[in-house]
């Protein structure tokens, strides 16, 4: 337990470098949801799209 | 390898081709991001100047060289749409300015948190800073001339334009730490050099940007599939694809 909180500490600048990780993190899985949700726009708008047809 | 690439050229088979990579390249970017991350984070030995604070290399370094890598892939898509007219390079333009943006926004960000330890400062008008700024703000330029146009396919031709007349700032982000005495250190990682970082750091660094750049790629497939549907709704293939499949 001692050696994880010592990780976590990460030497004294946990302040620094755990919110950079999370950042990173952030960003690259709500640009994975942003895709998914324009997936799913996609196909309603070329259902509707063709429907009109 | 240029059959290939001809071939990805039609959208039809690039829409074909991507839907059975990107599982792959999902599971792949994923696991060699999470290894790298881990390893970085776990078991490479702390810095005998920086201590721990350098672990931030690991996140810093790819997002700085994917701003720049992207910049340098969309001058050649760029090429490709005002020489040859192969329209799929303007889809993929803006998608890459997309990420790009993401990418320098990220690199920008994770280096200020790491120069408040290191520098003592969050911020200096240093020239890599400064040049790398410079390229979110390009980015920022493209993104936003991709969206004021009504006519895609026309607004793809001055995106392609404006690239071409920013990439003047790749090499001067590059050697911006050779040309001028800046606070930014010198590139860990050289093609033609020794890497100036022992391997037991490198390895981590290595996997992170390959794990990165294949995330690039995963996103760049996947939101191209979306916009080519979209654009190509006239033809045929993609009446096949929604009255058969329901897509």
């Amino acid at each position: 337990m001692n050696q994880f909180l010592e990780w976590l500490a990460m030497g004294g600048y946990s302040i620094y470098i755990w919110p950079a990780y999370g950042l990173v993190c952030v960003v690259l899985v709500m640009n994975l949801l942003g895709i998914k949700w324009q997936t799913i726009r996609t196909r309603k708008k070329l259902q509707q799209w063709f429907k009109k047809q | 390898m240029w059959k290939l690439l001809y071939q990805l050229a039609s959208p039809k088979t690039f829409y074909q081709l991507s839907g059975r990579w990107t599982p792959w390249i999902a599971v792949s970017a994923f696991l060699i991001l999470t290894l790298g991350i881990l390893w970085g984070l776990v078991f490479a030995p702390a810095d005998y100047q920086q201590g721990d604070a350098f672990r931030i290399i690991y996140v810093h370094v790819p997002s700085a060289f994917l701003s720049m890598a992207l910049y340098g892939w969309m001058g050649f898509l760029a090429i490709l749409l005002l020489v040859w007219r192969i329209k799929i390079a303007g889809v993929l333009l803006t998608i890459c300015a997309q990420l790009g943006a993401r990418t320098a926004l990220l690199a920008l960000v994770t280096g200020s948190i790491w120069g408040k330890p290191m520098w003592g400062t969050w911020w200096v008008w240093d020239a890599r800073l400064t040049s790398e700024l410079i390229l979110l703000f390009l980015y920022g330029a493209i993104l936003a001339t991709a969206h004021a146009y009504q006519n895609k396919e026309q607004g793809d031709k001055v995106v392609a334009i404006l690239t071409l007349v920013g990439l003047v700032d790749l090499p001067i982000i590059h050697y911006s730490v050779y040309w001028w005495n800046t606070l930014h250190q010198g590139s860990t990682l050289s093609v033609f050099a020794k890497p100036k970082i022992h391997s037991s750091m490198l390895y981590p660094l290595l996997m992170t940007l390959i794990g990165l750049s294949l995330y690039c790629l995963l996103v760049i497939l996947l939101k191209t599939r979306n916009e080519l549907l979209m654009r190509e709704r006239r033809q045929s293939w993609v009446k096949v694809l929604v009255e058969e499949n329901g897509l």
